[in-house]
């Protein structure tokens, strides 16, 4: 999907026009450039190029090498600069932005070349970019990672950055490298650097082990956090990404609790009997905002991290569920099925204000805030189940997925990839998948068991 | 002071220059037909970048190839919503020429015609 060439429009009429010019520099080196009627009423021809293409960026991503190979507890720094070329080039690969060369068809870079690039090589291979680097050992049991990124058109440096880690964590200055270069060229923040917690499951439909896994964002370094005697769902992230707020079942009764990544620690949240759930943290960290259930009519409530007093926020009759806090923790969105159906509304924190915000065909659920604040992520329900997106007033709606199933998003940290998952019509197999906002670059997150209700962490600190 | 030129009038023709409205017209869509392809959006491609519009100011020489750095002389459209793209559109749009250069344009309108020129890049809705 990547490789879709998206055309606009080339139908403008070309303008030629002038553009008066005056106290104009003499034409740079121009033996015989230097136009012969310079001076102020000399005018110049201007041309418009209205509309292009956009397609991947063709980019160069080496093997990395190395001043000296070195033994490290990641193994030697000669592989390494391999493979933190390889983590690089899928990376940014993944977004669908970039198109990286093969990595075996391009030739060995030296130490020294490192910061002097052969241009015209690079030229005649048709990358535009240029990632460079080295993978060096130092004398303190840590790796530097150097990340160059050139023009090759315009035969100039556009960053470099250098990044020290332990050598177990080299994917980390991989992803960070292949951040920077992201953000150089496409002017978009950066994600790279990220986890995703989610639900594995496996077993039979009546039986499924659901447990809480984390892992990177390219599914690297997947590990599960809970063993599966408890079912676990709907996991989300605190902004500081030391705990995860989630809804277990625990002696067969759903209530929030939050887990403590490093300890392994579990507590529970809201001191009630009743059902609490969708769980979800305020921006600063200090609030969780979810949903109880009382005598049959689910309301919103928010509750301190810490515990104590829960703050009832809204009081219709039915169901209010899935909130989740604009960035500046102002206001929260959430669905509501008051209307006689599940709809998106938006309210202020205090729980105040509060308004319908689709009006479309079909049902709305599980609505997310998008980081950058502009858009909203949603599952359309109706004719399967789609991910979309609208603008915080529920304008500019757009469908972004059109599996049989899929539903949960969860943002990127840049706000511009949006993961979900995705059910599968007859088996009812799940998997983890992303798709940015042009809804044209889909990617698959591998996962090692069946994969649900993803929760994109925050960029790492 | 800009304007655009319609093939007819004297606006048309640059003061100082031999070089005909008709003439200039086809230089600018020789010039057109030969960037066009190479203005490559990229990752910015559907973004509200979309509505910045950059002007390049670029010197040839008489082999076609870009003599110098190109220099941007305006940047527009610019909102709070684009600004981050703001270098990466100027850098794209240096890219497209340099990308195609060298141009392959009458050696007889090299002076006071495409010696010197500006070019706009004003990227458009996708269709």
């Amino acid at each position: 999907m990547s490789s879709v060439i998206r055309k606009w429009a080339v139908t403008a009429l070309m303008a030629v026009s002038s553009t008066a010019l005056f106290a104009q520099n003499p034409a740079a080196g121009g033996n015989n450039a230097a136009p012969a009627n310079q001076g102020d009423s000399r005018r110049i021809l201007r041309v418009d190029i209205t509309g292009g293409i956009s397609q991947p960026m063709p980019i160069a991503i080496p093997v990395m090498p190395t001043p000296n190979s070195v033994t490290t507890l990641a193994g030697t720094t000669a592989v390494l600069g391999r493979q933190v070329a390889s983590v690089i080039s899928n990376d940014l690969k993944s977004s669908g932005l970039f198109s990286p060369s093969q990595q075996a068809s391009l030739h060995n870079v030296s130490f020294p070349e490192v910061t002097a690039p052969q241009y015209g090589y690079w030229l005649s291979s048709g990358a535009q970019a240029l990632v460079q680097g080295f993978v060096q050992a130092n004398g303190d049991g840590t790796l530097t990672v150097g990340c160059y990124l050139y023009d090759v058109f315009a035969s100039q440096e556009m960053l470099h950055k250098g990044f020290v880690v332990k050598p177990a964590d080299w994917r980390r200055a991989a992803h960070r490298c292949a951040d920077a270069v992201y953000t150089r060229l496409t002017g978009e923040g950066p994600y790279f650097d990220s986890r995703i917690v989610y639900i594995s499951e496996t077993g039979p439909k009546n039986h499924r082990l659901k447990r809480l896994a984390i892992m990177d964002q390219d599914g690297a370094n997947h590990r599960f956090l809970t063993n599966g005697q408890s079912m676990v769902l709907t996991p989300r992230f605190a902004p500081n990404q030391q705990t995860v707020t989630y809804l277990s079942y625990v002696d067969n009764a759903p209530r929030i609790y939050v887990y403590t990544l490093g300890s392994g620690h579990v507590r529970s949240v809201v001191n009630k009997p009743n059902t609490t759930f969708a769980p979800r943290f305020s921006p600063d960290g200090k609030t969780i905002v979810f949903s109880m259930s009382v005598a049959g009519n689910a309301d919103i409530y928010k509750v301190p991290v810490s515990g104590g007093q829960a703050t009832r926020l809204t009081t219709s009759p039915g169901i209010d569920t899935a909130p989740s806090f604009s960035p500046d923790g102002s206001k929260i969105v959430f669905e509501s099925d008051r209307s006689g159906s599940q709809q998106i509304y938006v309210m202020n924190a205090d729980g105040s204000n509060q308004n319908r915000i689709s009006f479309g065909s079909g049902r709305y659920a599980t609505p997310v805030w998008s980081p950058r604040g502009d858009l909203i992520a949603f599952t359309k329900l109706g004719g399967g189940f789609h991910v979309g997106v609208m603008k915080t007033d529920g304008s500019g709606e757009q469908i972004l997925t059109n599996g049989w199933q899929d539903e949960g998003p969860s943002w990127s940290p840049n706000g511009r990839v949006i993961a979900f998952f995705r059910t599968a019509r007859n088996s009812g197999h799940t998997e983890l998948w992303s798709v940015d906002l042009t809804g044209v670059n889909e990617r698959h997150i591998p996962t090692p068991l069946d994969g649900s209700d993803p929760s994109w962490g925050p960029l790492l600190p | 002071m800009k304007g655009i030129l319609g093939g007819t009038g004297t606006s048309s023709k640059p003061q100082g220059s031999a070089i005909s409205g008709p003439a200039l017209n086809g230089l600018g869509a020789a010039i057109k037909r030969q960037v066009q392809p190479c203005y490559d959006l990229g990752a910015l491609g559907g973004t509200d970048a979309m509505r910045i519009i950059t002007v390049l100011r670029l010197r040839f020489n008489q082999d076609g190839s870009v003599n110098g750095t190109p220099e941007m002389i305006e940047q527009t459209g610019l909102t709070s919503d684009n600004r981050s793209y703001a270098r990466q559109m100027a850098e794209i749009s240096r890219r497209a020429v340099l990308r195609c250069a060298p141009l392959h344009l009458p050696a007889e309108l090299y002076k006071g015609g495409w010696d010197e020129i500006d070019i706009g890049f004003i990227p458009a809705q996708m269709h």
